[in-house]
């Protein structure tokens, strides 16, 4: 690409040479730059860290076990020995809520891996040799995507019973058409353009092709999916918990304690509010990095 | 005859029994609100909404041997019995009857009133009991509702108002057995009509009750509407119509008589409802109606570690039953120490209240030498209404070591499994108002179709229960139960956890809460002012 | 027009067979004895055998898959609910048009408030009123649909009484569940709205049409604005499915008896051959109406016939996000 000389690109010059090692400019220090603009994207992206410091360090910052029940203490509200109140057992929610980060978010990043390793390679494999591969693995998705996703991680976890393993499962694929559709768009985007071609003139080999040219220029859009389903799966897995098929009490996943919320949301809103608060701001903050994402790597989609 | 209605309405033994503890109940606003309204005889043209949590799978469970609790206070509501049980006076009074007298030691022959109009609108007789008899024996072969029938002869129409009935056996309390809803009677033209034992239960147009099958509404509504000609106008619907909701949600149940759309929220977990003790836009009624829940160890043919009395005893120990009432009665009552009711004229204290503390490093010791020192996972099945006492129960487990898997199913579901012993451990609770001939009915062979208990029993322990059964006077009777209970105790049958207590939500302006047997809610009596 | 047609009715048919074939691997894994848990726990063991072999239980999966299949297709006969004992079909039929009054009314709601926010955020791009409107309707996508269900309840019920909380024995029933569920796709609509909205603005014939002095509200609404909406129109028809799938945790809180409820208190239930034939039902409706739209799209617009055919069963894409 040959180099212009606009005011922008000479501030970036400028600023490169101030640091000590000249950032060159890649597609992803542009979505970076594109990225950190967006206020409310930046603001998704601290809330998701903070979450991450939250889940690393519950059992510093939880006063209590998660588990203790304490019936002398029963449906307090919040106070400052239990500032988000106790539930219907005594049990502290601010704790249990604290330990709930670490579940969520795990599962949540477990679902979104497992259906990125599924989905997503199906569709990386369909964009990228096309023809009849493509046909079959794709027309295989149109099947699983006829039926309504909940709907069907519903239906596997009740076949095959409350865990996480089962709720991976489920989530993964009740996901994968979707996951591979847009994995598959990604890879199309980049299989048309010319350096790909010109690696295929020179024989690079395919797997080679795939894992080193077409995967990195894809990624954005990959991350931008990747990104947004872990709100996607907190959501899923709220909803399975609140209706009995997520997973098995007393784990503190956030669905499961506004589950067990619920039975007092007239007469003590606080047991619902707080998970319900947690599930809410972890959605919102990863939509808004999402979005500030897509915004980032795919700046023609807006 | 309205006095005698307003007395009636008072069950005695909750009476007695809440004696005491209504004292204390008084000011945490707690056990009140069942059996304590004057009747009215009034009506209106309004109706009456009650949410349910379970939507029933047939509406007359004796026609093919399927009680459950919803099916059943509907059905109470279409269908008269023979006789009634007057909670006050402890008589068992004239209903579809007006007398009865034993003729020898297992026939006993009753005069039928000859003014009563079945729902087709043909005249009660005597061949409708018979039929009736046939069907509570033949549909019921394996519960208790055919028990007291079983293997016996066909009733005998002596003529249009006489009816011979055989009993298995003349137990002093076998009679008012007769009052509960089980035994409500429908005609032969009435089931035929609707297709049969398997089809009545889907379109119920049956019985001489105070009020008339209209519709079911599948997933949504049954709806009833007041027997116009009832034959017994002091027990007359005051509600046109009453519709029964179904919303397995107790909560949504809950804000459905908040926002005026149901009149009452019934089957709501105690807990949950004491929190709307202080909330003047809804009452909270709560009752208990001689009846302990239980924790029954698995000890049949398909248990598992249960079988072991050293598990049996560590989970008994583990067990933290003063957390384990203030969550189950929301400490509306006290843990129990024995298998009847404080008040029950059957009631022993055969624990002590230091025997039921915890104990967890007992508990220990005790799974190491059955060999489970390092970790034992039991499976519990439960309704979810007292869902939350097994997540305490589950807590306390988990000190000892022990895994706690629920095992929480809707009502029909549980139904089947209960009565097939899938599970290690169950909490159910016996309804013993009296020694009936089915009392500790988890211990007696005779019914395959028994929903929780330790699906096992021996030889001694049956003696004992016939012997009980049979006492001539209550004093024996007491002290026969008294070593039954002690035996229990001893090779740890099961544990008592506390007096079962019933609430329920309902528009402050309601009145006329009463209950049937085994707490059952009577839908017929309410009434506003 | 009638060659694209036909193809893909017959397109259909491998999808079709698919579903059936997901579902059936289900039923497969499904535990527990089915002829078991027909006869009950008082069946003897030779009972049960005897059941499972009048059932075909003991033949090869493939035997079974052919005989489902053909079970379905000549009889109607998706299994029969352990419960009630009656053929799943005839259960879900009656469901079916509350589910579909509930969906379409939500569909509508989320599709009108989607576009009126996408097209108000178009026209002011990367102003704060952009930014608000992003921020709202994320914010209704990052909600659980049940906590929003509880709160409308207890603003519009428990504390105004405008409508009842729960059931549908009133029109007024079906209000809240078709908001709650309306309000969790708004973000989409308002997405999909935007992009294509900008990028019809953008367009040369928009251009033309401001050089030549249109003013601005007419150059919005009769040229960008209907352009615009072929995109959010198609995303409508796929909507359909989050829609039920949405629907089945809201029916089940507001006591809707529609086909969602039905399916989740078939799983408390556990009573699979409902939860199975249902879903399977379910699919297939929702399968067959997809294919009514994009036809009929096909038919109003025939140069959509590309798009709609290069994109297989095109979802938006902005879905996942």
């Amino acid at each position: 690409m040959a180099k212009m000389h606009t005011p922008a690109m000479e501030k970036i010059e400028k600023k490169n040479k101030r640091r000590k090692k000249p950032v060159n400019s890649t597609p992803a220090y542009e979505a970076w730059k594109r990225f950190r603009r967006n206020k409310t994207a930046i603001l998704g992206l601290v809330v998701v860290c903070l979450l991450i410091l939250v889940a690393i360090f519950a059992p510093l910052i939880a006063p209590y076990d998660y588990t203790a029940q304490d019936y002398t203490a029963m449906m307090q509200a919040p106070s400052a020995a239990h500032i988000f109140g106790t539930d219907a057992f005594g049990r502290d929610i601010f704790s249990r809520v604290i330990y709930g980060t670490r579940y969520s978010l795990v599962i949540a990043l477990f679902c979104t891996i497992a259906a990125l390793f599924s989905g997503g390679l199906l569709g990386i494999i369909a964009g990228y040799f096309g023809g009849k591969v493509d046909t079959i693995i794709m027309r295989i998705m149109d099947i699983f995507q006829a039926i309504p996703m909940i709907m069907m991680a519903m239906c596997i976890v009740s076949v095959l019973g409350n865990g996480i393993p089962q709720l991976v499962a489920a989530v993964m694929f009740a996901s994968m058409p979707t996951m591979a559709r847009n994995n598959r768009a990604a890879i199309l985007r980049v299989r048309g353009s010319d350096y790909i071609e010109s690696s295929e003139a020179i024989g690079v080999g395919q797997v080679q092709m795939i894992l080193k040219h077409m995967i990195p220029n894809a990624a954005g859009v990959m991350i931008i999916f990747f990104v947004g389903f872990l709100a996607v799966s907190i959501m899923m897995m709220s909803s399975m918990s609140y209706i009995g098929v997520g997973l098995a009490a007393p784990t503190p996943e956030w669905g499961l304690i506004l589950n067990d919320g619920k039975a007092y949301i007239t007469s003590a809103p606080y047991m619902m509010f707080f998970p319900a608060l947690m599930i809410m701001i972890t959605c919102f903050a990863f939509n808004l990095m999402g979005d500030g994402l897509r915004d980032a790597f795919d700046p023609k989609s807006k | 005859m309205n006095m005698k209605k307003v007395l009636s309405l008072v069950l005695v033994s909750a009476m007695t029994l809440t004696m005491a503890a209504t004292a204390f109940a008084e000011e945490a606003g707690g056990l009140s609100g069942a059996n304590c309204d004057p009747a009215n005889t009034a009506k209106t043209d309004e109706t009456l909404t009650i949410g349910f949590g379970s939507e029933p799978s047939t509406l007359v469970g004796t026609a093919t041997g399927n009680t459950e609790n919803e099916s059943m206070m509907i059905f109470s509501a279409l269908t008269d019995n023979l006789v009634a049980y007057n909670s006050l006076t402890g008589e068992i009074e004239p209903q579809l009857a007006t007398e009865w007298e034993w003729v020898d030691d297992t026939h006993c022959k009753f005069t039928l009133r000859d003014d009563v109009t079945m729902s087709d609108g043909t005249p009660f007789v005597a061949d409708d009991v018979v039929f009736s008899v046939k069907m509570w024996r033949d549909q019921n072969a394996t519960n208790e509702t055919g028990s007291i029938f079983t293997e016996c002869a066909d009733p005998v129409a002596d003529d249009e108002h006489t009816v011979t009935i055989e009993f298995t056996s003349n137990a002093p309390d076998i009679i008012r057995m007769l009052t509960w809803t089980n035994y409500g009677i429908v005609s032969e033209d009435e089931v035929n009509a609707a297709g049969g034992f398997e089809e009545v239960g889907k379109n119920p147009a049956v019985g001489s009750g105070p009020y008339k099958f209209v519709s079911w509404t599948n997933g949504q509504s049954v709806v009833i509407e007041r027997n116009e000609e009832y034959w017994n106008q002091d027990y007359a619907g005051y509600y046109k119509q009453i519709v029964f909701t179904f919303t397995s949600d107790p909560a949504a149940r809950i804000m459905a008589v908040q926002s005026g759309d149901a009149d009452v929220a019934y089957a709501i977990p105690t807990a949950q409802a004491s929190t709307f003790q202080a909330n003047e836009a809804v009452k909270v009624v709560n009752y208990t109606f001689d009846q302990v829940n239980h924790l029954w160890f698995n000890m049949g043919e398909n248990a598992g570690a249960t079988a072991d009395q050293k598990v049996r005893e560590a989970i008994d120990k583990a067990l933290d039953y003063d957390a384990i009432n203030a969550v189950g009665s929301a400490g509306l009552t006290a843990p129990a120490l024995g298998y009847f009711v404080e008040g029950n004229p059957n009631y022993n204290e055969v624990y002590t209240t230091e025997e039921r503390a915890v104990d967890i490093e007992g508990a220990k010791a005790l799974l190491e030498e059955a060999g489970y020192g390092d970790g034992l996972t039991i499976r519990a099945l439960g309704l979810s209404d007292i869902e939350p006492v097994y997540v305490v129960m589950q807590a306390n487990l988990a000190q000892a070591g022990i895994t706690l898997e629920l095992d929480i199913p809707d009502t029909a579901q549980f139904v089947g499994q209960a009565a097939g012993g899938d599970y290690d451990i169950i909490i159910v609770g016996e309804y013993a108002a009296a020694r009936f001939p089915s009392i500790f009915i988890f211990f007696q062979n005779a019914y395959t179709f028994c929903i929780g208990g330790p699906k096992w029993t021996t030889d001694e322990i049956n003696a004992k229960i016939h012997d009980f059964i049979f006492a001539e006077d209550q004093e024996s009777a007491t002290q026969i139960g008294k070593e039954f209970e002690e035996m229990m105790k001893e090779s740890c049958i099961q544990t008592n956890l506390f007096p079962a207590v019933n609430s329920a939500v309902t528009n402050p302006a309601l009145k006329g809460f009463n209950t049937l047997e085994r707490g059952f809610m009577d839908p017929t009596g309410f009434y506003k002012e | 027009m009638l060659k694209y047609i036909i193809k893909r009715i017959l397109l259909l048919i491998p999808i079709l067979l698919g579903v059936s074939a997901i579902i059936f691997l289900l039923k497969t894994v499904t535990p527990g004895d089915p002829a078991r848990q027909i006869l009950g726990n008082t069946a003897t063991e030779e009972q049960v055998q005897e059941l499972r072999e009048e059932l075909g239980l003991n033949d090869p999966v493939v035997v079974q898959y052919v005989r489902y299949i053909k079970n379905i297709v000549t009889k109607g006969d998706f299994g029969s609910s352990y419960r009630t004992g009656e053929p799943v079909l005839s259960e879900i039929l009656p469901r079916l048009g509350t589910s579909g009054i509930i969906t379409i009314g939500a569909v509508a709601i989320g599709a009108i408030i989607g576009i009126v926010l996408g097209i108000i955020s178009a026209l002011k791009k990367y102003t704060w009123v952009d930014s608000l409107v992003l921020v709202i309707s994320m914010f209704f996508q990052s909600v659980p649909e049940f906590v929003v269900a509880l709160v409308l309840i207890m603003v519009f019920a428990v504390n105004l009484h405008w409508l009842p909380a729960t059931g549908i024995t009133s029109i007024k029933g079906f209000i809240l569940p078709m908001v709650t569920i309306g309000l969790a796709s708004v973000a989409s609509y308002t997405r999909i709205t935007r992009s294509s909205m900008l990028e019809v603005l953008g367009e040369d014939y928009i251009r033309t049409a401001r050089a030549k002095g249109q003013t601005e509200n007419n150059i919005t609404y009769h040229h960008a604005l209907r352009n615009a909406m072929i995109p959010v129109a198609q995303s409508i028809g796929t909507s359909l499915g989050n829609s039920i799938g949405g629907g089945m945790v809201i029916e089940t809180v507001f006591g809707v008896p529609g086909v969602g409820k039905y399916i989740v208190d078939s799983i408390t239930q556990r009573n699979y051959p409902s939860v199975l034939g249902g879903a399977l039902i379910i699919a297939m409706v929702l399968t067959i109406i997809n294919l009514i739209v994009d036809i009929s799209f096909v038919l109003i617009d025939p140069r959509l016939k590309t798009t709609i055919i290069a994109g297989g069963a095109k979802k938006p894409k902005a879905k996942a996000a």
